[in-house]
Order: C-alpha cells, then structure tokens, then sequence
C-alpha cells in the first residue's frame, strides 16, 4: 500500500483514518463498519471463514455478508453511503475507492440474493461511482436512494415461504430494482440496458422481460417491513432510541417541527400580466374608445372643442353677391365650435354672434345633410362634410347666399404628402347655393349655373380635381400642381350651345414661408347663345384654410381641401366675361370640397422632355369678324415640373383677315399649364395665354353619331380643346374651343418606301355660318401610296359636308393638298417603333357662307 | 506514512460540506455552515468508530437535515429505527426527510407505520395525519393542486379613463363625457387555479390540465363586470430521457373565453409549447411559445369590440431563483406580436417583469407559519401597427409601468390573507391611453 500514490488512492478513507491512528497492515484492507446488525447475519472473509458480525464489526473487501431470515445489518462506509442489507441476503462489497480531498468515492458490490437499500453518499454523486452487481444485471446509481430486491433468486423455497408468512404477505414480490430519490439508476443485463429517470419507477425483472412501470406500494411496503427491523432486535445496541431521546435531539427541530413546506404563495405560471388581466385591460381601452366614437348616448357624447373659420356671404353692395364669400373681415370669422358629438354645438364667432351647427367625430370622408341652422335671421341648410384629422366643412347656404364653416388640422407635410407617384383624383363635392351636376354624375365646379339654365347638360363630362406632386421640380416652392376641366356640347349645328370650363394652379409655399395651399385660375369659354359670340372664364380659385390657419391642405396625407373664390381678397370672384361688344360681365363664385378618392398610379408620363408636333384649328374671332383657320400646334412636356408650352401658328397661306404674325395662340407655366400624366394636361390661360384641354382630362362623346370620345383607335395620338380671348396685340382676338392633335411625327427617312395604306378616323372642327358658329365632327378617311408618295383624304357627314382632297408628300412626311376650297395638311405619326402607324392634320374647307376648319385623325387599318 | 496522515487530514476537511452535495438547500444561516460541517465531519467519524453512541448519531442526523443533506439523516435515522423497531417519532422523522425529498410514496410508508400501532404520541400523530394528507393530493397516478380566492378591491380608475377629462383627437380637443371619463369603484372578484397531473404509462410522462377561473364585479361601474376561463391541457415530457437532465418538454392546446356584463366578449383558441429546466435546486427558468386565435364578439353594447380580433403569438423567458431560503427573485420577458384583423389593433409589444418574494418569520405568535412580502414591477411597450384615424393620423405607442405589493399572511397552512396594493401608469401619444389607477385590495386565498 505504501508503495505508490496510487496504491493510497485505491485504498479507502476509512483505512487511511485506522492508519493515522494505528496504521495496521491488517486493517488497512477494511471497507466500512457495521453500524446495525441484527442477528444472524455473518460475514465470510476470503481465508479467514465464516464469522457472525457485530455491531461496530469492520466491513472489508470481498468480505461476503449473509443474513438469514432473522438477520438485518447496515453498512456504513467512509464517505456515508450506506447499504441496509434485509432478510436473508448476501451483499459483498467488492472494492471502494475514497478521495476525500477531491470528494470522489467508487465503490462496487454485490448483491446475490434479498433485500437491500443503497443511499449514496460521496459515491452516488460520483459519475459511475456505485455499480451494484446482482442476478439480474448491473445497476449504476447515479445520486440516489435506491432499493433492490431479489425477490425469490437465490432463495430457499422453504425460505421465502417463510418470509412471506412472517411478513404477512408483502413478500413474493418479483425482482426489481426502485429508485426512491435522485437522479438515475441503470440496470443492464440480459442484454438490455433499462434506466429509471425518475424517481417512484422501478424495473421489473420477470424472467428475461423486462419493464419500467410505476412503482407499485406493495413494493414500497414490503421493503419497509424489512427493513425497518423487527420486534425484539435492538441492532446489536444496550441501549435503544426513546422517543424522548428522539424529541430532544434537535432531529425535529429543522425537519418535522418545521411544518409542512408552505404552499403559500403558489408561484404565478406566467409571471407578469396574466391573459384575463390584458383582456381586462384591452376592453377597458376599447369601451373607452368606443364611447368617443359612437358619441350620443345616455349623457351625450364627447364635447368637441374645434377652431372654426365661417365664410359668409359678400353683400352685393361690395362687389359681392353670387355666392362670392369673405372679401371682409366681416365675412371672414373664427370661432370656437363646442358640443357633444351626436348633437348641436355653439359656434360662438369672433366679433360676435353665434351659430348652432351639428357636432361629429372624425371618421372616413362623409358627407351629412344638416338643414335648418340659423345664423343672422337665416336658416341655413347643405352638408357638412367630415373626414379625419378634425376635418369639417359645412357647406350651407341660404337661398343664394352662402355660409361656409371650414376646421381641420392642416397637413403636417404638404410636400411630403404629394411626393407620391401618381395623379391623385379628388372628387369635388356640388356648390351648395347653386349645384350643377351632368347627367352622367360629374360635378361641374366653379361655374355660374344661372347661365346654364337652358343647357342639357346630360352629354356634359367633368373630370375630377386632379392633383400630382412635384418634389422633382426646379422651383422648390411648388409642391404639386393641379386641374380640373369640364366640357358640355348641347345640339348640333347652328342652336348649339357648347361650354368648356378649364382650372389649373398650383400647390405651393404661401407667403407666411410656412403654409402650403392651391391657387389657380379659371379658363375656358363657352357660346351659349347662338346670336351671340362666346364668353370667357376667369377669376382665382383658392383653397380655403381652416379656423386655425395655417395650409389649406387637410387630413393626414392631405385628402381634403376646400376651393373657392379667395376669400382674403376683397376683389376676389370668378368672372364670365363676353368676347362679343358689351362686354357683359357676371361675378360669382362657388364652394366645392375634394375628397381624394383615388390615387391612379398607372399613368404614364412619357411626354416628359419631349416636342410634340401636330396641326390645329380655330375659329378665330378678330375684332369682331370670325373665320375658320387651320394650323400647326407645338407642344413640349416637363414632367419633373409638371407643365408644359404649347404653341398655335396659323398656316402662312390661311386666307382670311389678316395678323401681324402666324402665331395665334400659345401658353405655359405662367398661362397655368399643367401636365400631370399624358392623359391629364391642360392650361387656364391666364395672361393672355391660350386655354388648353386634353380631350382625356373631359372625354365628351361627340363622334359616331355621339358614341365615342376617340378621335381614331389612334392611342398614340393627342387631341384635344383650346382658345383664346387675347387684346394684348392692338386687336381683340378671341377662340372658342377650337382642336388641336399631336402626335410623334414620322421622320421621312422613316417612310414606308412602298406599298398603300388606308387610314380611318374622326375629324372634328368648327363651323362658321354667317353668324352661327359651332362645333361639329365627321368621319375621315385617307388612301396612301407609299411608292408614288400621294394619298387622297376624304372627311365625310361633317355637318352635312363631305369634302377631301388628293395629297402628296413628295419631298417629307407631311401631305398637303388642295381640292377647291378645300386645304388639308397633315403628317404621318408612329406608335412607337411602328412608323406611319397614324396621320394627324388640319383641314380648312369652304361652301359658300358655310366655312369649317378642324383637325382629323386616323389610324392604318 | 506521511500519505497515511494526508489522507487523514483530508477525511476531516471541510471542504465535503460542499453545497453540489446537499439534497435541499440548508436550513442554516449560510455563516453557520462551515460550522456545521465540521462538526458533522467529526461526528461521522465517532459514529464509525462507535456505532452504538445515539447522541453521535442523533446530533449527526440532525445536523444532516438542518445543512440539507437528508440522505445522510435518512441513513443515520434509518440506523436508529433498526435499533428501536416501530419507534413512531422516529417513523415520523423518516417520512418528513423523504417528504422533503420528494419521495412522497416512501414517505408515505413510514407515516403509514407510525400511526399503525396505538401507543402514538398524540403530537406524532397530528403531525403525520397533516402529512398523509399533502401526501395524498400528491402521490399516485394523479395529483392535484391550486388555489381558490375571494377579495375586494378599490381602484382609483377602475375603467382605465383618461388621466385627463380632455382628450385630444386629431389635434381638437375633445371633452370627455362623464362615462368615458376616469372613475374609482370596488368591486369583488373571485379566482380559482387549479393544475391536475395525471402521470401517464410511460416513464416521464405526464398530462397537465391547469384551469383558471375568474370573475369580478364592480359596485359602480356595472358595464366593467368580467367573467374569465382559461383551459390549458397537454403532456409534459421528462427530457432526462434524452440525456438532458432536469429539463421538461409540456405541449399544450390553450382555450379561453370571457364574458362581459353578461355578453359573450371574447374566446380564444391555441397551442403552446414550454421547455424548462432547472439546473439546481434553486433555479429554473423557462422559455415559452404559444400561439392563440383570439375573437372578440360584438354586442349590443359593445357593437365594434370585434375589431380587435386576432392572432397572438407570443415568446416568453421566466425564470425564478432562490436567493436564499427567504428571498425569491422573478424575472420574465415576453414578446407578443398580436395580428389584429384591423391594421390599427395589431401590434408588437416587449414586457419585461421582476418581482422579489422576501419570505419573513410571522410576527403573530397566533400564526406560526412565514408571512412573506413580494414586490413586483413591470413594465411593457407597445407600438401598433397603424393609426387609429378617429384618435390621430400616428399610429398608437404606449409604454406602461405596473407596480405591485403583496402582503401575503397564512392563517394556517392552506389559508392566507393576501393584502394587495399596485400602481400602473400608461403613457402613450393617445390621450385616450394616458392613465394611472391605483389599486388597494385584500383577499382570502385557499391553496391546496
């Protein structure tokens, strides 16, 4: 032993304690002590025979320890395991091995036949540190209490009989092995391997099978019987415990005196908010909201606290009247509406006086009719119009005069809400002093509806207010640009009364440097008497700011706004003004509030940085006199600034009064031209400028017998509306609703070299007869050869003309031709890489008093 | 013969006392524990030297169970029974060290044999019954446990209305009507937990159904009244069978629905899986998935409730340690992505909780067991999806901060008063989210 340091090792504490105090060789082979015997039980010692062990008996190596059916012993080794070996048994502990310095201990036994308890000290907290060999298999205890029985192995029948009798009958149990406590006990044998996780489970041995299953109590019972000794055995003591001796040992002071582990509190599954608590919590929230939202109920809802800007009539006395609002800051209040939602608020205004109006939440773009509010000694009647953000616009009116209630959190972010690709469309809501509305449901905004008393308005077509962003464009101060335009053609031929309604501004920096709003002007003309000439539209239209001033655009994303004449200037109306000696005049103005509807993202602006060649037509009013002229138009598209320059040049050969210059008309930025997709473009034509409308801005069916607003199946094509009212050049020259087409001229390097062509489409014009004047359209159709680079082009059932000429086109693209009093002049235009797709021109033709020019188009079939 | 003196230097060390030995946390003073050791390092050994001294013995045993090592005391006791058969104190003083264990059948056995014969001591007898009893709502095949209370409560804002009588709603001011308005109010609640085991055939292998029951009723605020049932049910599997030791596996489908001033509010439907573990006997933690279908039903009074329907998910890590045999700390986190059917009721939301159970002994000689104080705190943050266009054109953004005091008192062993106080503040961009309510209850908990 003393031979090496891992001889030391592989001997056991215990021998090493003996050694300290008397290091015997002889001993130096004990593995623990008997601690209980009860009698008989002897130990067999290899070379030394058979001896009946006492208590306080050494436990050496090997030494094999048989119990008979009276015998009980426990074995205590160094490092407190302990066996409790029952009724005859034999245990042998085969080796222990003790570090005490490193708490490791490894001991391995054997257990051939009966009973025993094995609780692990220092060994079963040792990884593979008690291994118990028995009949039927190994079993390594890992940090357990674990008890072993052998059940009827090894036993004498007689034996076993009789130990059942004596136990009455919890004997006769089949071999298993229970794990009581701890971590884990493997039994391998018989090939298999069995593993008890869990403690009250046990294997049980039936032969060669092999189960786990819940500990069954008769096991549990029975082991406790027999090993918890037996009357009259005292354990090889003199003196036995005494329940005194138990109760003032300090045993029960930290275990049974201690009480039950207390329940109380039992931990929380889920610690934090439990689900009825946010269910709670979540429907408070929501009765709370709810009750806003709904607002009324028993008590009144919510009282609403809103600044409030009331527009009211201008008195005719001031260049008012018509429904011109504001002008004043009599006209022109603010006020503190407060009322509960659901009901009747108080509008008291600024200088006095005070009005009841209808109180409501926020909600999506609504409108309410409200009637019978009395402001001033009238009742007022119309609709309020809410939508989110405190937006609220009551449009009322009394008769013909208006009143105008307007809050709303203003756009925190104009530019950034029209950043957005698109064109916007907001729908405008009807003025409420004198509505106009088609047939077919448009609108028809910013227009005196007195006038067009007698007009059927059932072909008119109105676009929405549309509205696309400019965050691309060179003048930082414009945030988006805008157009609204409306078209009516009422009859054919010399009682037509036709009316073309155009608006464009601007969305961009007010003078406070802050404050965003729209400003734009009306454009247009309209012939509604046939004796008369045509008038033309113009005044300012403004978006209106609300009680707490700031920009005019409302809602979050900038979905309301409310137009009308500006309210801030005294001057302020929209004004349909004669063309025609007299000069007749009428001032008005209407309300309209937009709502965006709709966002249309699939429009296309390939016009953008391009020239758009094409011809045009007009009759031209020139101090009185009026004749149909034909001529060129020239377009040129910005899209990053959403406008565009359009320029109008008589032929050079037009016969009629004479102009200093071939120029007619034009218009641009500063005529309000606005380009927003290549279908929505148009100009108002201020400053002397040309008023321009796509015909897709107003389609107006006015082809195939008024079925169709296509010029031709020509989608590469343009066409569309324009005119003029214009003294800036010592004359007075004016235009109703003449044409223009453009298209993507074809270059002649380009030209079909061979072949024909036929080309089929409209053509649509103006006649002049003696005094009368309107607008008409026909059919066109036209022959090319390509080869011989001549055509002939044919305009039929045009006001009940048919008229044409042969063309040629020797030297360009472009055919003229000359049949009588007929010209025509046009170009052939490609649909993109498809040449010669269509041909575009202007015609100019005359029968007597009845003259006519107009713009044809058509596509090759 | 100077390895022989090394060893048995060794065989006295202290170091044994090593808590990874110790089956239960002490029931010592930690700065009594290397005492302790010592002197049952020396007390071992005069029990090997003579197995015979009781006093030995007994101080050892005793000293075993105070510092946690049962299994020592188990055997030392044990030893003592084979020298005084059927000694019932003796009996008694096994099955508490089993119970402790957790060895409930074992334990039961030895209370069984303690009170078989007559000549019991009237005090050893009361004591077993009281054990044969926990033990019997946790042995077996099946087992059951929970807690049923009955309290009141007052809060100073029992409807969560606004802090403020205005409330500002897409820049205007709105007042508030009386109904909408904050409100104090007591109500009574009532609430039952109970978790029922039942252990399956195989090894490992149990089937959980837990149901949580509750009710409340305010003396003012009728439209409040609230009636909650959540049903969880699933098996839980011992994951020692793959080799990871002290982990468990519990899958479960989850219903619940609730009831609102006598209509239908809300049902929900879901699963969750929990995976915890607890690496000693002082520490688990958990971490939690759980999915839930949730609906909310209209009602008359209530018409747009079910806006707020729909899917939560949710991730959850708890974990709990005992600091010290007194002091018990808390601390969970949790993730709710809630998929609302309406943009503007869907949101994420992070909660954080900790909370520290400081268990004391009862200043009452009338009520002997511990009381213990807890303190918890809690905090989340929500952020919707997308604005509530009535209320603003930004989307809602609450954080709220929840504070609790419970004073819990056992009356005896399965009866407590619980004295309850909390504070919870919501802040938010929403007016209509901006509150506090504080809370002053008392309840009576039976756990059993």
């Amino acid at each position: 032993m003393g031979r090496s340091r891992t001889a030391l090792l592989a001997a056991t504490a215990l021998t090493a304690l003996i050694v300290a105090t008397n290091c015997s060789v002889a001993e130096a082979a004990r593995v623990g002590v008997a601690t209980a015997v009860n009698q008989d039980a002897q130990a067999r010692i290899p070379g030394q025979g058979v001896k009946t062990i006492a208590i306080g008996d050494d436990v050496i190596h090997n030494q094999v320890i048989d119990t008979n059916e009276g015998g009980l012993v426990q074995i205590l080794l160094a490092d407190g395991t302990a066996f409790t070996v029952g009724p005859n048994s034999s245990l042998t502990i085969d080796s222990f091995v003790y570090d005490p310095d490193a708490g490791t201990a490894k001991v391995v036994a054997s257990l051939s036949k009966g009973f025993m308890r094995f609780v692990g000290g220092k060994t079963s907290k040792t990884a593979g540190g008690a291994t118990i060999n028995t009949p039927v298999g190994t079993a390594g205890i890992r940090g357990a209490v674990v008890d072993i029985d052998l059940g009827a192995i090894g036993q004498r029948l007689g034996k076993a009989r009789s130990r059942k009798d004596k136990k009455g009958g919890h004997g006769g149990n089949p071999p298993h092995v229970s794990l009581i406590f701890g971590k884990e006990v493997t039994l391998t044998g018989n090939g298999a391997s069995h593993r008890l996780f869990q403690a009250g489970y046990s294997v049980i041995v039936d032969g060669d099978r092999r189960s786990v299953t819940r500990t069954p109590p008769a096991f549990q019972a029975a082991m406790q019987s027999q090993l918890a000794g037996r009357d009259g055995a005292h354990g090889g003591v003199s003196r036995q415990p005494q329940d005194g001796q138990v109760r003032g040992s300090g045993v029960t002071q930290h275990n049974s005196d201690a009480g039950l582990p207390a329940n109380i509190p039992v931990p929380e599954a889920r610690p934090g908010a439990l689900a009825q608590q946010t269910v709670a919590a979540d429907t408070r929230a929501a009765i709370v909201e709810e009750t806003i939202r709904k607002g009324g109920g028993e008590g009144g809802g919510p009282s609403l606290t809103s600044k409030v800007r009331v527009l009211l009539p201008l008195p005719v006395d001031d260049g008012g009247g018509n429904g011109i609002v504001g002008g004043s800051p009599e006209m022109d209040r603010t006020g503190t509406l407060i009322g509960r939602v659901g009901q009747d608020g108080t509008l008291a205004l600024g200088g006095g006086g005070s009005l009841s109006l209808p109180v409501y939440a926020d909600s999506a773009f609504k409108a309410h009719t409200v009637s019978g509010y009395a402001f001033g000694g009238s009742t007022y009647s119309g609709k309020a119009y809410v939508g989110l953000d405190g937006f609220r616009a009551y449009m009322l009116t009394n008769g013909t005069n208006p009143l105008y209630a307007i809050a709303g959190r203003p756009t925190a972010d104009v530019p950034g809400a029209f950043a957005t690709s698109g064109t916007r469309h907001y729908a405008l809501s009807a003025d409420a002093t004198n509505p106009l509305v088609g047939s077919l449901g448009g609108v028809i905004p910013f227009t005196y509806a007195p006038r067009l008393a007698g007009v059927d308005l059932s072909g008119a077509v109105s676009s929405d207010f549309l509205v696309a962003g400019t965050p691309g464009g060179s003048d930082p101060n414009v945030a988006a640009r805008g157009l609204q335009a409306w078209i009516v053609i009422d009859g054919t031929g010399p009682e037509q009364k036709s009316a073309l309604g155009v608006m464009t501004g601007a969305i961009s920096l007010l003078g406070d440097g802050k404050s965003y709003g729209f400003k734009g002007d009306r454009g247009g003309s309209d012939r509604l008497d046939p004796s008369d000439g045509s008038t033309a539209h113009k005044g300012t239209v403004v978006s209106v700011a609300g009680g707490d001033g700031g920009s005019s655009i409302f809602g979050p994303g900038g979905q309301y706004v409310v137009l009308t004449n500006d309210p801030e200037n005294p001057y302020s109306s929209f004004r349909d003004e004669a063309n025609y000696p007299g000069f007749d005049e009428v001032g008005f103005s209407t309300g309209h509030v937009g709502n965006l509807a709709s966002t249309d993202t699939s429009v296309t602006r390939n016009y953008g940085g391009r020239t758009l060649n094409g011809f045009s037509s007009i009759a031209l009013s020139v101090d009185g006199t009026t004749s149909a002229r034909a001529g060129t138009v020239k377009m040129q598209f910005d899209a990053a600034n959403a406008t565009f320059n359009a320029l109008f040049e008589q032929f050079a050969q037009f016969s009629g009064p004479p102009l200093p210059h071939n120029e007619i008309g034009f218009t641009d930025s500063y005529g309000g031209a606005v380009y927003l997709d290549d279908d929505n473009f148009a100009a108002s034509g201020k400053n002397h400028r040309s008023y321009v409308v796509n015909s897709k801005v107003a389609p107006v069916k006015i082809f195939n017998g008024g079925t169709s607003s296509e010029l031709c199946s020509c989608s590469y094509l343009s066409w569309g509306w324009w005119g003029s009212a214009d003294g800036g050049d010592g004359y007075w020259a004016s235009g109703h609703m003449g044409n223009w087409v453009i298209g993507d001229i074809t270059a002649n390097v380009d030209m079909p070299k061979n072949g024909t062509a036929t080309y089929d489409g409209n053509a649509v014009g103006t006649v002049v007869n003696g005094n009368a004047q309107y607008i008409a359209a026909g059919t066109m159709n036209a022959t090319m050869n390509f080869g011989t680079r001549t055509g002939n082009v044919s305009i039929s059932n045009f006001d009940g003309h048919n008229f044409g000429s042969d063309v040629s086109f020797a030297g360009s693209s472009t055919f003229t031709g000359t049949n009588g009093a007929t010209d025509i002049t046009g170009s052939f235009a490609n649909n993109g890489a498809d040449k010669a797709k269509g041909i575009l021109g202007a015609f100019s033709t005359t029968d007597g008093a009845w003259s006519a020019s107009g713009i044809f188009g058509g596509n090759r079939n | 013969m100077a390895a022989c003196a090394f060893l048995s230097l060794g065989g006295v060390s202290a170091t044994e006392a090593a808590p990874r030995d110790l089956n239960r946390p002490p029931r010592a003073a930690a700065g009594d524990i290397q005492r302790i050791e010592a002197r049952r390092t020396a007390l071992f050994q005069v029990m090997l030297d003579d197995p015979s001294n009781l006093d030995a013995a007994f101080e050892y045993a005793a000293l075993s169970s105070q510092v946690g090592d049962l299994e020592g005391a188990i055997a030392t006791l044990e030893r003592m029974l084979i020298f005084a058969p059927g000694l019932p104190r003796l009996q008694l003083e096994l099955g508490v060290l089993y119970f402790r264990l957790g060895a409930y059948s074992t334990a039961g056995t030895y209370f069984d044999a303690a009170v078989s014969n007559g000549d019991v001591p009237e005090e050893v007898r009361n004591k077993v019954s009281q054990y044969q009893a926990a033990i019997a709502s946790r042995n077996g095949a099946s087992s059951y446990s929970g807690s049923f209370s009955i309290g009141t409560r007052y809060q100073t804002n029992a409807n969560g209305g606004p802090a403020s009588a205005f409330v500002n709603l897409n820049g205007l001011d709105y007042l508030l009507s009386e109904d909408a308005r904050k409100a104090p109010d007591l109500s009574g609640f009532i609430s039952g937990n109970v978790l029922g085991v039942f252990d399956l055939p195989a090894q490992g292998v149990e089937f959980k159904a837990s149901l949580r029951t509750y009710g409340e009723g305010y003396a003012k605020r009728e439209e409040l009244n609230l009636a909650y049932a959540e049903l969880a049910a699933g098996p839980s599997f011992d994951l020692n069978r793959f080799g990871l030791e002290n982990y468990t596996l519990d899958v479960y489908g989850i219903a619940s629905g609730g009831i609102l001033s006598g209509d239908p509010l809300t049902s929900s439907l879901g699963s969750g899986v929990f995976l915890g573990a607890r690496p000693t006997t002082d520490w688990f933690y958990g971490v939690r998935g759980e999915y839930r279908h949730e609906r909310y039903h209209d009602s008359d009074a209530h018409p747009q409730m079910s806006d707020k329907s729909g899917d939560r998910f949710q991730g959850q890590l708890v974990s709990s340690y005992r600091l010290s045999d007194s002091l018990t700390l808390d601390l969970a986190g949790t993730v709710d992505r809630f998929e609302a059917d309406i943009a503007r009721n869907a949101y994420w939301q992070a909660s954080g909780f900790a909370g520290l159970t400081i268990q004391y002994g009862s200043p009452l000689a009338g009520l002997p067991e511990p009381w213990s104080i807890s303190i918890t705190n809690q905090i989340s943050r929500r952020k919707n999806d997308a604005a509530d266009p009535m209320i603003s054109s930004a989307a809602q953004r609450t954080t709220m901060w929840t504070l609790g005091l419970t004073q819990t008192i056992p009356l005896t062993t399965e009866w407590a008063a619980l004295l309850q106080t909390g504070y919870q503040k919501s802040w938010s961009n929403y007016d209509t989210g901006t509150f506090d309510n504080a809370t002053l209850g008392i309840s009576l908990t039976k756990v059993f």
